[in-house]
């Protein structure tokens, strides 16, 4: 059987999701906060071990339950085996899924609202991952939203629990809360002072990692990273909620202190930067990701510094992510070559520059 | 015999993994390296190695390390036949039960990559019987019935289909019952 293309997917590419909308604190700064939270079903085999058939009756149930319980605005659910190659890459760029989810794809999915501020995904590494997305620094507001849906759905389904170790997932880094909160944070001043590396060490004595846009070992992209909280054994929920609060708010203040600094000794070579990014943005034939991503970078901190009136964070937001190399391919309807993408990346740049203001 | 990958001195006997958002970072390390990666560097080496960005504790975790316990060998799982050796290697569960199993090793193990093993969240309790016992039971019957069709037992398929019935009224009443 041919997998066409999915309808709800080409609504989606229409829309960008909510948490794309520039909103909530600091949003030039923090793009995104995410509450991500791991469950498994008791009975069940964890996804290492679990057949096919095992993992379609895990999905099963979990759909039941979430299409019985109405948590979810309009929901969405997708089973990843009847997807397309590249539908699933653009769930990835859409934060739908992960690798683990579309990799041997039969009996995993994911089930999301509509404005993408909650997805559920069903056989991922652990059976049920529980995530909200906001826009901007919302660390309190997603925590919330996503443990009354863990609740919700702990109190129908038999969750995998045992003292003293607490929920139990399928890796030994989850043990225990299965909570891990991150944010999704534009820092061109730590990496301009150089302190990247000393900015990992020190977040990795509180017990949070940073990594690339795209995880570990990727390039940086634009000067975005996701920094999140590795705390789950030892300590409560809330606690790991304040202790999150507390590093991310270290960061922002690190961030926003290297900026002064920087503002004060290269304010020439900050406006020339800002303005060269604009020119090459607006003029460029052909633009690879990797370049494109470091101009918005520009941009934003353009924007920060007041440099830049004519555009805003949801505009910067929205020309990073549908830039990612499946997002162009499938704002255009079809697969393209990489030199076709950077062509009509740069065609869709420029026209994006030139029609929205603000 | 491997090296430890962080000091290339000492043997590495521990697999160190992290997992973040679908991105599988391992190192295998020696207990020594393990240690220091999960608990942060001790207070000498920290002033020397980076500067102090920010002014936070270095850790909350209300458990200290203690010296690591001789480990069992010969574990297993008997639900998913995980084998303490293979999920050192992988560095994953193969089902809820493993935990039981590996029970006594798992304390240190997880001392190590997170500074204690005990949870401090919240009591977790159902509170009804899980709804996929229900649909369990009915995805059985379901297979049972078949057979019976098959095997032309036609009055054993028709209390099956009568249980099948009962099954499904009370997976709708536990669901609406649950949405308050
Ligand atoms: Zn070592
Ligand atoms: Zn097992």
């Amino acid at each position: 059987m041919k997998k066409s293309s999915n309808r709800s997917l080409e609504n989606l590419i229409e829309k960008p999701p909510f948490w794309l909308s520039g909103t909530g604190k600091f949003p030039e700064m923090v793009l995104s906060t995410r509450v991500r939270i791991a469950r498994n079903l008791r009975k069940f085999p964890f996804n290492v071990k679990s057949s096919p058939a095992e993992r379609e009756e895990v999905r099963s149930i979990v759909k039941d339950v979430l299409d019985n319980l109405g948590l979810i605005e309009s929901p969405v659910f997708l089973k990843m085996e009847e997807l397309s190659e590249l539908d699933r890459k653009f769930l990835i760029e859409r934060h739908l899924a992960t690798f683990d989810l579309i990799n041997d794809p039969e009996g995993r999915g994911v089930y999301f609202s509509a404005d993408e501020t909650v997805n559920i995904m069903i056989n991922e590494e652990d059976h049920i991952r529980i995530s909200v997305i906001l826009p901007g620094y919302s660390p309190d507001e997603a925590f919330k939203r996503a443990l009354m849906i863990e609740e919700k759905l702990g109190q129908v389904l038999d969750f995998a629990f045992m003292e003293p170790f607490g929920f139990l997932t399928s890796c030994p880094t989850n043990t225990g809360l299965g909570i891990r909160l991150s944010v999704l944070m534009h820092i061109p001043g730590v990496i301009i002072n150089k302190q990247l590396k000393s900015l990992a060490e020190n977040l990795s004595m509180v017990r949070a990692t940073i990594r690339g846009l795209y995880g570990e070992g990727s390039d940086i992209i634009g000067n975005i990273f996701q920094i999140s909280s590795t705390l789950t054994l030892g300590v409560s929920e809330e606690e790991v909620l304040e202790r999150f609060k507390e590093v991310i708010n270290s960061v922002i203040e690190l961030e926003k202190e290297a900026r002064e600094e920087i503002f004060k000794k290269l304010k020439d070579i900050i406006e020339d930067r800002t303005s060269r990014a604009l020119a090459i943005l607006q003029n460029a034939k052909l633009l690879n990701f990797k370049e494109a991503a470091e101009h918005f970078s520009a941009l934003r901190l353009g924007l920060a510094y007041g440099l830049i009136l004519d555009y805003s964070v949801k505009t910067l937001n929205e020309l990073l992510f549908y830039s990612q190399p499946v997002h162009i391919q499938k704002l255009i309807g079809k697969e393209l070559s990489p030199t076709e993408r950077d062509k009509f990346r740069a065609s869709y740049v420029k026209t994006k520059l030139s029609s929205v203001k603000n | 015999m491997a090296l430890c990958e962080e000091c290339k001195v000492r043997e590495a006997t521990v697999l160190y993994v992290e997992i973040v958002d679908g991105t599988k970072v391992v190192k295998h390390l020696c207990e020594v390296c393990a240690e220091k990666l999960s608990l942060g560097l001790p207070k000498e080496e920290k002033k020397k190695k980076t500067d102090k960005l920010f002014n936070i504790k270095p850790s909350s975790i209300k458990e200290m390390f203690s010296s690591p316990v001789e480990e069992k060998k010969n574990l297993q799982c008997q639900h998913c036949h995980m084998t303490w050796e293979y999920f050192k290697k992988t560095g994953k569960f193969g089902c809820a039960y493993c935990y039981e199993a590996f029970y006594e090793n798992l304390k240190g193990y997880l001392k190590r990559i997170h500074g204690t093993y005990v949870y401090h969240g919240r009591p977790y309790r159902r509170k009804s019987v899980p709804v996929e016992n229900i649909i369990e039971e009915k995805l059985s019957l379901e297979r049972e019935l078949k057979e019976a069709v098959e095997s032309e037992d036609f009055e054993r398929a028709a209390k099956l289909r009568d249980r099948i019935k009962e099954l499904n009224e009370k997976i709708v009443k536990q669901e609406s019952g649950k949405s308050d």
